[in-house]
């Protein structure tokens, strides 16, 4: 330390103590809960309105996240597929990466659709996980049948009661997406909602995608968008309480420190510009 | 009895996750072997996993529409354009990949590119230039003009053609422009942070309660 002014110590601060202080941030509030408020942001609301005003029987499209993303999207995955089972509407899984099947079998561990007296093949059913992307989208849209031979069981699509009625995007009411890809995210768009604007499409992208993702919000291509952040938001609203509400005090505690970490820096590289760095 | 298998599996496949997780965010402190290994395991893991969902994937798509009853002879089409690919491996008729390549993304830009002028261009163009006419109070009036200066000021930016509009007084449209694409730019940094945040503490919530089991 010796010979080094306050605002060289302040500049450079070692990596490894800002990740300790700012670990120290994000576990303290997991163990001991601050109980921050958790108010219900607009594009919440609007995720919660749309799925409230699906009429009953609307088949719904969930094409989930992958494995990669998934400590991202646990909380308003869960939340939402809450809030659908609690609905009468109809359910289609879909896995535009391979590795969302695991998903699928772990948000299934977490929610139980018996619970909600929904029947496999009757309410809902997995159609797996199809190769092409944006290829894939489309021959959904234009021969479900055609581009699902069976669902991820291996069961032949023919002998799941759900699937008999559906044709094609126009028995689609609603796609809700969870991606952490912006090909997936706009794929949908450009395959589904061009195609027929009418059906409703919710999307919830890593926070860092939403830059990417709002010009089509604010176009009207998406009904309801929303980071991967806020799901402690949409477990308050329907009342289930999960990890997102505990998650909620960390992400709050880490940022602040980030924010402390970062005004500190821009002080002293202000400071040491204006040749105000020989405070000894 | 298979209850207790299976919670045993279950118990054994958190302890991996664990310690794979620990392995793999020591690398902020600097790069290790325990970090090489659980990037390794990642790397083979995922790579031996889509194998699998491959094999699976040609499976029900190719063969079983050919084999053991002929119920559609075009799926044989694809199956030859995946063969192709490994052409590439061939010493002599290496060359033949490239139509399998080509195939592939020939369809897959086509299938992109028709949509995307509707709905990454035309949509956002339609949308932008009629935010002027919306009604609203004064802030929402304010926002939109100020969205639509950003808009144009951003997009005159990057006329590099005619340099006599970056000079002069013309010269500050570019630089307001680049005023707000630096805006922007923050406002993504910003969301990487606060996505990288989002993506570690979910982990931590699996070590804490899930590994350790501490009480929530």
């Amino acid at each position: 330390m010796a010979g080094k002014s306050i605002i060289d110590v302040l500049e450079n601060i070692p990596r490894e103590v800002i990740y300790t202080i700012v670990l120290i941030a994000m576990i303290l509030p997991l163990l001991r809960p601050l109980g921050l408020p958790v108010p219900v942001s607009e594009p919440i609301k609007k995720w919660y309105d749309a799925i409230e005003s699906l009429p009953p029987g609307s088949l719904v499209l969930i094409s989930h996240c992958n494995l990669g993303a998934y400590p991202a999207f646990d909380s308003m995955q869960v939340a939402t597929l809450h809030h659908l089972f609690s609905r009468p509407v109809k359910l289609v899984f879909f896995s535009i990466d391979a590795t969302g099947l695991v998903v699928y079998d772990t948000l299934l561990s977490k929610v139980d659709p018996k619970a909600y007296g929904k029947v496999y093949g009757v309410d809902y059913f997995h159609i797996g996980y199809i190769p092409g992307g944006e290829t894939a989208m489309k021959a959904l849209a234009e021969d479900f049948k055609a581009a699902v031979p069976s669902d991820y069981k291996g069961t032949p699509i023919d002998q799941i009661p759900m699937a008999k009625d559906i044709k094609d995007i126009r028995d689609f009411t609603m796609i809700i997406c969870f991606t952490s890809a912006g090909e997936t995210s706009i794929g949908w768009i450009r395959q589904w909602i061009v195609v027929r604007p009418e059906i409703k499409y919710l999307c919830c992208v890593l926070d860092m995608m939403l830059p990417t993702m709002r010009p089509y919000y604010e176009a009207g291509q998406v009904a309801a968008l929303t980071g991967s952040a806020p799901g402690g938001e949409y477990e308050f609203l329907i009342g289930k309480p999960g990890s997102g509400i505990k998650k909620a005090d960390a992400f709050t505690g880490a940022q602040l420190i980030l924010l402390v970490f970062i005004i500190i820096g821009n002080i002293a590289s202000i400071a040491k510009r204006m040749g105000k760095g020989g405070v000894r | 009895m298979a209850d207790i298998i299976t919670e045993i599996i279950t118990e054994i496949g958190i302890w991996i996750a664990a310690f794979l997780t620990i392995a793999i965010v020591s690398v902020v402190y600097r790069d290790n072997p325990l970090f090489k290994f659980a990037e390794h395991t990642y790397v083979g893991a995922a790579a031996g996993y889509s194998f699998a969902v491959a094999i699976g994937n040609i499976r029900g798509y190719g063969i079983e529409y050919l084999y053991p009853t002929l119920k559609d002879p075009w799926y044989i089409v694809p199956l030859i354009i995946g063969v192709l690919m490994y052409f590439r491996y061939h010493r002599t008729l290496y060359w033949l990949f490239r139509y399998g390549i080509a195939i592939v993304v020939g369809t897959s830009v086509t299938a992109a590119f028709v949509r995307s002028i509707e709905a990454d261009v035309l949509t956002q163009l339609r949308s932008t230039i009629s935010i002027l006419f919306t009604k609203g109070d004064a802030i929402t009036i304010l926002g939109n003009v100020v969205l639509v200066v950003a808009f144009i000021t951003s997009l005159y930016y990057f006329i590099f053609t005619f340099p006599s509009l970056h000079a002069g007084s013309l010269g500050y449209i570019p630089r307001i422009g680049r005023w707000f694409m630096m805006i922007a730019f923050g406002y993504s940094f910003a969301t990487t942070v606060v996505t990288r945040i989002d993506l570690f503490v979910g982990r931590l919530n699996f070590l804490l309660f899930e590994w350790l089991k501490l009480p929530a």
